[in-house]
């Protein structure tokens, strides 16, 4: 062994646990990236930093139970029998050896690296007197992190008499909350962060009380649950606020759709909604073109091919352009054939069904939105009439030609069809902007974005996991802003990976996402929204009378993005990473 | 039927829709003002539920031929369709499980 190129801290729990074995090693669990499992006859093994140089070679050290985790890098990740630590340091190639302290339970890091410590020991808030409300998958009515504190449940997807809000579902509260059943998961996660309760994995308001929707996801259902939750809130005579890690792109991404106007309808002091940005920031699911007076432009999306025999059952695209503008539509299929060009058609029906060979295209060009006054189109591709074959992979082609043309700019979507295989565009109409639909496109909603507080982890059985995420950085995935109509969104950004948080008994869930008994770890702006919804249940409980534009104020200003002026906007961050110790000071805490 | 009223998604279901007596459509219905009592009769007949003093955005599921009437009243200022909106984690995930 060479002691010098061991990390103090690692070296005396080494000696420690030569002393005394297992038992010996109990001190340095909770802060070394040691896992020792007592009833297991596996030997207690580490993670650590292996300090190198950029090209070595090291994968001769399986032989002796090391594993590397990457072939390259100066510093890299390996898991190895605590006993293999010697032969470990002995090679020539390896300079350094850290211990992985990074493998404490996130929600050990998310909240620190915000401050929400400082917050709740300064404002000793913890939601006592609010409503969240969680509209999703459901809720594990049996985990402890709830107990007692869920008031009811309307679960929409059950038969049953509904509720003030719509006549389909059922409401149960006390015991009968057991009929309703999470069994995704991700509402129980969800639920957990904005307000768990446990000593390692809490959420940010422990002390609010629960209001459960189990969506069936319709939108309409959506702005029912909405509803119904500010309802039953104000019959109790409590401040609330609906979490929302839900979304879609079929709107005119500029909060004039249905939901985000009930939304915008329904907020008001003691009454606020919090909604994801999305997750498509990796994913090029916008285009934009310029068209010219009388001219043809193309914009190329792709229908992938089927590796894992899943199939893309439809491609669908929504295209909108201002209502000065009149814009004719055709799509060309991969192989040349085309549809005829549809003009807008405010009278009669607006959609036209055209076949192709290689698939059936609706096409649908009504005249102008009575909300936003702009022009859209929606384009759909089935597979071809009769065909029992997926919609013909490959690039397909939208074409637009310009009719009467004041400004001729177009922003269109691809729509997802709930798949892995995604509809992309490809070529030089696509834009990393605009990512951001309804409801996270409501005005009044706390639009929240994702920022990476962990990139590794420890499952259950003890074996280190990770992703390729950039650490203390805004997260990848998450989706861009501003608007379509330019209105700046996201709102803020918050911890949104890797989030560990509750798990539901009844979902099914990959080992490698599990970290211990009841708790798993997911990401997405789905865990970044939650995040913001239980800081704005501490904030109703300082303050049940705040409004959407107080709190945002209250976010803006203690927000930021790092190396930027404060109150800087970005369109990836928002006003950047909510900082819990600012808004103390903002309550004169 | 007043199509300049109808959104796009809704003109595409509708284009595909089998039976005009079924109420497949779950739709949103934007009204010019807050409903008075004939309004708020024929809502109720159709099936919309929970019509509250002050709204101006209701949720139903209709039949096309309920959308079909509906479009046609002077205080309806426009039908769109409801869609499926997904949880923004799981779509990700599954796509770095894939990989």
């Amino acid at each position: 062994m060479i002691p010098e190129k061991i990390a103090p801290g690692l070296m005396v729990a080494f000696e420690d646990y030569k002393d005394g074995g297992i038992e010996g090693l109990a001190p340095h669990m909770g802060s070394l990236g040691l896992v020792s499992v007592k009833d297991s006859p596996k030997p207690p093994r580490a993670v650590v930093f292996i300090h190198c140089e950029e090209t070595a070679k090291l994968e001769r050290l399986a032989r002796k139970g090391i594993r590397v985790n990457q072939t390259h890098g100066k510093v890299r990740t390996a898991f190895l029998p605590l006993a293999s630590l010697g032969p470990l340091s002995e090679d020539p190639a390896v300079e350094r050896i850290i211990p992985s302290r990074y493998l404490q339970p996130l929600m050990d890091v998310a909240p620190g690296k915000v401050h929400l410590p400082e917050f709740r020991h300064n404002t000793n808030l913890s939601g006592k007197g609010v409503i969240i409300g969680v509209i999703d998958s459901g809720i594990d009515p049996n985990h402890p992190a709830f107990k007692g504190r869920i008031l009811r449940i309307w679960d929409q997807t059950l038969p049953g008499p509904g509720v003030t809000e719509g006549d389909y579902g059922a409401e149960f509260t006390g015991p009968l909350m057991l009929i309703s059943r999470d069994t995704n998961g991700h509402g129980t996660h969800v639920a957990g962060i904005a307000a768990g309760a446990d000593p390692t994995y809490g959420g940010v308001a422990p002390g609010a009380e629960l209001i459960i929707v189990k969506s069936s996801f319709q939108e309409a259902h959506v702005a029912d649950g909405i509803r119904y939750i500010f309802r039953v809130a104000s019959e109790l005579g409590r401040p609330a606020v609906v979490n929302l890690s839900l979304g879609g792109h079929g709107d005119a991404h500029d909060g004039s759709d249905s939901l985000s106007q009930i939304i915008d309808a329904e907020t008001g002091p003691g009454r606020i909604v919090c909604c994801a940005a999305g997750n498509e920031g990796n994913d090029n699911i916008h285009a934009q073109l310029a068209v010219p007076q009388g001219g043809t432009r193309t914009i190329l999306f792709r229908v992938p091919v089927s590796s894992s025999g899943e199939a893309v059952r439809s491609a669908v695209l929504n295209g909108w352009y201002p209502g000065v503008d009149k814009f004719e539509v055709a799509v060309r299929s991969p192989s040349g054939f085309q549809t005829p060009y549809q003009g807008i058609i405010a009278t009669g029906l607006s959609a036209q069904v055209y076949n192709l060979p290689e698939g059936r295209v609706r096409i649908s060009t009504p005249g102008p939105d009575p909300i936003n006054g702009d022009h859209n189109f929606l384009i759909e591709i089935f597979p071809a009439s009769g065909s029992p074959l997926p919609v013909m992979p490959g690039t397909w082609r939208l074409r637009l030609h310009g009719v009467e043309i004041n400004r001729g700019q177009v922003d269109v979507w691809a729509l997802d069809d709930n798949q892995c295989l995604d509809v992309v565009f490809i070529g030089r109409s696509v834009q990393d902007t605009m990512k951001i639909g309804s409801p996270g496109a409501a005005a009044s909603a706390i639009t929240v974005a994702s920022y990476t507080t962990k990139v590794q982890w420890q499952d259950r059985d003890g074996n280190p996991q990770s992703t390729g995420m950039e650490l203390d950085d805004i997260s990848d995935f998450s989706s861009e802003g501003p608007l379509r109509d330019g209105a700046q969104k996201p709102d803020v950004a918050a911890p949104g990976a890797m989030i560990v948080s509750a798990l539901s008994a009844d979902s099914s869930v990959p080992p490698a996402y599990v970290v211990s008994h009841g708790y798993r770890v997911m990401y997405g702006t789905s865990m970044a929204t939650p995040f913001i919804t239980g800081l704005v249940a501490l904030l109703l409980e300082h303050n049940p009378k705040l409004d959407p534009d107080a709190i945002k104020a209250l976010l803006r200003t203690n927000s930021k993005i790092p190396g930027q002026p404060a109150e800087t906007f970005d369109s990836k961050w928002g006003y950047g990473l909510i900082d819990a110790l600012g808004l103390c000071k903002s309550l004169g805490s | 039927m007043n199509y300049g009223k109808i959104d796009a998604f809704l003109a595409a279901a509708l284009k595909e829709a089998q039976n005009p007596e079924e109420p497949s459509l779950p739709v949103f219905i934007h009204t010019t003002q807050a409903v008075d009592v004939t309004a708020t009769d024929f809502l109720q007949e159709i099936g919309v539920k929970g019509i509250l003093k002050g709204k101006k955005i209701f949720t139903a599921k209709l039949s096309p031929r309920a959308v079909a009437e509906l479009s046609q009243q002077p205080w309806v200022r426009y039908v769109k369709l409801s869609q499926k909106l997904r949880m923004v984690n799981s779509h990700y995930e599954k796509k770095i499980c894939e990989k």
